[in-house]
């Protein structure tokens, strides 16, 4: 594989592993997680994005595609995307720059050149590179070749992944890879049915992470009333004590980020109740309860 | 053609009001009278004489009565007509503030108006600036201070001394006398210099008579224990001091106080090498407790901040080079703990930190800095003081006391003169070049007599910046004449017999500073908008020369119109790549920007008798004031726009984050000038909760290179709603450039710049 597939690269990443770090992010994922923060980074190859709020309604996206599922509406263009999902194109057509293609094809050494300009920030942050995604695994010969480049720098490099590895890379990674950022999703095999579209056991990537002594950072998105019931922190407390890999875990509360741009969806996104301080105390008793060392909720660490 | 209007400028920078003079206006005119005739009694030649009887008029009638918690005295009224250093208070040299004197004039009875009215028309012939003014300016392209319409501005003003309070304080006033007498039979031909030195002296000597008086009076009234205590210490200070050398740190602070407020100085040196013994000598002893320690020093904050001088105030901590560097900390580590729960817009208070510094004062620092209070300032000794001597050709030793002034230009403490008398703006420059001379803005005229090509006729982009070279090198070459005559016709006029004292090599010269007494004469020139101009020339490159989409008569067209139905290619010039993104291309020509204009001032130097001339990049708010003035730009800045801070990124340009920021801004060479000043802003809850990352984010800057850092940290929430409600948030400090602000006090166009930033969260 001669050139890697992303959608953005990071720099001055402070929550992606230790120390000052740029965080590649790669595109395509084969999960279809109902809360993703990034669905644009869910299918694997460049699509087209569409910036309503920029649009002036000069109609020169519908002309330049015969109207074929572009209409204009109250002076805005009204773009069906999943006709125009892949067309390109219009991104020289709009004098607004309202067209981006989402997804930018990058060679090793392109991205080795932007992650060096930091190298100075790493060394004295103890920090490094994180590979994310999307699924960073799914590109992993890609990565490697990254990886390899960058360990001659002698750089500490990050895997952040969902734990789902259909092509089964993750055996491959654990020489060049420092630290695994690992989602613990749900408890749920329904949870995962219903809103996952995968069941995953992250027993399964913890063991073969446990056997090559790699540390894990445990990555813990709680969507309220959807996946912080009890057997949910029941199981973070088996894990936690299970494998002594597992450094660091982190509790991500759920937050709805919405951008001002319009693509062709491949989840079933959908919008959450984010957690109020009630409910973040309720996860912060229940985690006491359970006496799990060693976790942490925007940037503090929860004491037992 | 485009009709502009443009916002009334100041004549000089003001951002907080002061506080109302304490005498009447009558009482004031009656001193303003006094003073003018004791200038009319002399000639030009006999100036020192003329200095002297004319401060005699001022001191001590000009200071006010203390303020109920003043721990130590001195609270010195500039009048509308007297005398000075800098613009900030009063003006320099002798002195008559017009604008004032107006004013006054519409507030008083007819009855003074005839005498007024005389006063006017006498300083309008010898007020110092004015006689610099009459043969220095030129038309269209050299204008006063500061007269946004022009490209170059210059001024003649004694800005950013800094005495040797050193000598004052292991000498004391007899001391200096007497060191003074013993150099007149070395010097035989400077009887009338030292003469004048001595005679200032005396005046010293009167100052804090009056001051004594004014204690023994406050004494006489019924005052609560702790007041009587505070007042005899005070007392015993004062009567110490008439005579001796400072025993205490009182003593060391008040006569290093009413020497600076006599002088007209606005910059107070390295604090902490002058009083660290004096402080440690206290504590141990047990004169002075920690609390009580405290509180003189926050006394002596007070003292500095009331004088608003805005850009000014400097106190410099920390550093190589300081005397007795282990009782220099201490005073250091009670300075930081005072700034930080003083929350004063001045001192400008700074911090030179050094390799090996105790870590325990960056730490403190830091923490200061993140209740919002921008201070310290932080410099990096081991990037300036290589720098300086290189730029300044001086030693190690001597480049150890660098200290960084007003805004931020560097000058020898005690030992030099680096007063920025010349302003160039390259981006009205450019404009200008643009349209073949014609400056958009006032469709004047402004190449002089240079003979450049027309811009049809250039081909390629290596001719462009050729043209823009010639331009510049006429506007540098101009202004540094001006510059030297600045001192020349100031030199004329006054002595600055008092900073002259203070001075070296003065005393043992038998000359004054300006007359061949400062060890190092230099100068420094402000240039603005250097960014703007990166990111227009890259602009212009590409669409112009390497794309192709533009012709240069296209380009003149487009920008004489103010992007009048051309948004599109408006659009795609704000598009382009911007320096402060980390990306070569565009960052190389601020490069090349910056060591052009650095490199071609300082072969100035020679050329007109300085011993430096040095390019800053300090920007205060001109950069927002003269942007009002300036036609639209080919980075697709529109006309009267501000114009980006110094070195900084254009406001809400940097989208790569601080790494890619900060990388850019170290590509930029520090060691061809005299100083730059970066800001960078975060919010309160990523720089406290991600302290460690953001400390290691500085370091590394700084060893790359970094020479300054001024940290802000805000809540852009508040900012937004200080902008639309400044009377819920007048406490809200930001940095603005090369000084802080309390926001509310800001033109709104100056808010928006700060506002549109980009804050780190």
């Amino acid at each position: 594989m001669t050139k890697g597939l992303i959608f953005d690269i990071q720099r001055f990443s402070l929550n992606d592993g230790p120390g000052i770090r740029t965080t590649v992010f790669f595109k395509g994922c084969g999960l279809r997680c109902a809360w993703c923060h990034n669905p644009e980074s869910i299918a694997s190859y460049q699509q087209l994005s569409y910036d309503p709020t920029r649009c002036d309604g000069c109609q020169k996206c519908m002309v330049a595609v015969g109207g074929k599922g572009i209409s204009i509406l109250n002076q805005k263009a009204v773009v069906d995307m999943d006709i125009h999902d892949r067309t390109l194109e219009l991104v020289g057509v709009c004098p607004q720059n309202c067209f981006r293609v989402l997804g930018d094809e990058k060679t090793v050494d392109e991205i080795v050149n932007v992650v060096l300009k930091d190298l100075d920030y790493y060394r004295e942050s103890h920090g490094g590179v994180t590979f994310s995604g999307g699924e960073a695994l799914n590109q992993w010969p890609f990565i490697e070749s990254v990886a390899k480049k960058l360990k001659e720098h002698g750089l500490h490099l990050t895997l952040d992944i969902s734990g789902y590895d259909p092509a089964r890379y993750l055996n491959y990674t654990t020489d060049l890879i420092d630290l695994y950022l690992l989602d613990l999703k749900t408890s749920s095999d329904m949870v995962y049915q219903k809103y996952i579209r995968q069941i995953l056991d992250p027993k399964q990537t913890l063991n073969t992470l446990k056997k090559a002594s790699r540390p894990v950072i445990l990555r813990c998105p709680l969507i309220p009333d959807i996946n912080d019931d009890p057997g949910y922190f029941d199981l973070l407390a088996n894990l936690v004590d299970e494998y002594d890999n597992i450094i660091e875990t982190n509790l991500l509360p759920y937050h709805k980020l919405r951008k001002n741009q319009n693509f062709k969806l491949y989840n079933d996104r959908q919008f959450f109740t984010e957690p109020d301080s009630t409910r973040k105390e309720i996860w912060v008793k229940e985690i006491r309860d359970r006496k799990i060392r060693n976790v942490w909720m925007e940037n503090k660490e929860i004491s037992l | 053609m485009i009709e502009r209007v443009l916002k009334k400028n100041e004549q000089n920078v003001a951002v907080a009001p002061k506080e109302p003079l304490y005498k009447n206006d009558a009482e004031q005119l009656e001193i303003m009278v006094r003073y003018t005739q004791e200038h009319q009694r002399f000639s030009d030649d006999q100036k020192l004489e003329r200095e002297i009887a004319c401060l005699h008029v001022l001191f001590p009638d000009v200071f006010r009565p203390m303020y109920e918690n003043d721990l130590i005295l001195g609270r010195y009224d500039a009048l509308p007509i007297g005398f000075g250093s800098v613009t900030s208070v009063g003006a320099p040299g002798h002195y008559c503030r017009f604008d004032q004197m107006i004013n006054m004039r519409n507030r008083m009875d007819e009855s003074v108006h005839a005498t007024m009215d005389e006063l006017i028309q006498y300083w309008k012939k010898h007020d110092t600036r004015e006689i610099f003014y009459k043969d220095n300016l030129m038309e269209n392209i050299m204008g006063p201070f500061v007269d946004v319409r022009y490209p170059v501005i210059v001024t003649a003003r004694f800005s950013g001394m800094y005495l040797d309070y050193n000598k004052l304080l292991d000498h004391g006033i007899d001391g200096l006398m007497r060191l003074i007498e013993s150099k007149k039979n070395e010097n035989v031909n400077s009887a009338i210099e030292y003469q004048s030195m001595l005679d200032a002296l005396t005046l010293l000597k009167k100052v804090v008579d009056h001051h004594i008086d004014e204690v023994r009076n406050k004494l006489k009234e019924p005052l609560s224990d702790l007041r009587i205590k505070q007042l005899n210490r005070l007392l015993d200070a004062l009567k110490e001091i008439r005579n001796d050398k400072p025993t205490t740190l009182i003593a060391a602070m008040q006569l290093a106080w009413l020497y600076s407020s006599m002088a007209g100085v606005v910059n107070y040196g390295r604090m902490d090498d002058y009083l660290g013994d004096y402080l440690v000598n206290d504590l141990e002893s047990g004169r002075l407790s920690e609390a009580e320690a405290m509180d003189l020093i926050e006394s002596q904050w007070r003292l500095i901040e009331v004088k608003r001088t805005n850009v000014n105030g400097r106190v410099i901590v920390g550093g190589k080079g300081r005397r007795n560097e282990k009782n220099a900390d201490v005073f250091c580590k009670f300075a930081i703990e005072v700034t930080k729960r003083a929350q004063m817009v001045e001192p400008q208070f700074t911090l030179r930190f050094y390799d090996g510094m105790d870590p325990e004062i960056m730490e403190k620092a830091m923490e200061s800095i993140s209740t919002g209070i921008t201070y310290p300032i932080l410099y990096n000794d081991d990037v300036n003081i290589p720098a300086v001597m290189k730029t300044m050709n001086v030693d190690e030793n001597t480049a150890c006391n660098y200290v960084p002034f007003g805004c931020g230009e560097f000058v020898l403490a005690n030992k030099g003169v680096g007063t920025p008398n010349v302003c160039i703006n390259l981006l009205k420059s450019l404009t200008i070049l643009i349209h073949d001379g014609v400056d958009q803005w006032d469709y004047q005229y402004k190449l002089g007599p240079l003979k450049l090509k027309k811009m049809n006729e250039i081909t390629t982009f290596e001719e462009f910046l050729d043209q823009y070279k010639q331009q510049l090198s006429y506007y540098i070459e101009t202004s540094a004449k001006a510059h030297a005559q600045s001192y020349k016709v100031l030199n004329d006029q006054v002595g600055f017999i008092f900073t002259s004292i203070l001075t070296d090599d003065c005393i043992n010269r038998g000359k004054m500073v300006l007359d061949g007494g400062v060890y190092h004469l230099g100068g420094t020139n402000e240039m603005y908008g250097n960014i703007n101009t990166a990111d227009s020339l890259f602009a212009i490159k590409k669409l112009v020369f390497d794309e192709k989409k533009l012709t240069m008569k296209q380009l003149q067209e487009i920008l004489a119109q103010d992007f009048d139905d051309h948004q599109d290619i408006q659009r795609t010039m704000i598009n382009l790549p911007k320096f402060g993104n980390d990306i070569d291309e565009v960052d190389q020509l601020a490069v090349w920007l910056h060591e052009f204009t650095c490199k071609h001032v300082a072969q100035q130097a020679e050329k007109v008798g300085l011993d430096s001339w040095l390019v800053v990049v300090i920007n205060n708010q001109v950069n927002t004031e003269w942007g009002r003035a300036t036609a639209s730009s080919p980075d697709g800045r529109i006309a009267g726009m501000y114009m980006s801070n110094a070195n900084n990124p254009q406001s809400g340009a940097d989208i790569n984050g601080p790494t890619a920021m900060l990388n850019s801004l170290s590509k930029i060479r520090a060691d061809i000038n005299a100083g730059t000043v970066q800001n960078i802003k975060f919010s309160r809850r990523m720089f406290t909760q991600e302290k460690i990352k953001i400390q290691a984010l500085f370091k590394t800057y700084f060893k790359k290179g970094g020479p300054q850092l001024m940290v802000n940290i805000v809540n852009q929430a508040d900012l937004i709603d200080a902008y639309h409600h400044p009377q819920r948030h007048r406490d809200l400090i930001v940095r603005v450039g090369g000084f802080s602000a309390r926001f509310v006090n800001l033109d709104k166009d100056v808010q928006k710049e700060i506002m549109e930033r980009t804050c780190n969260d």
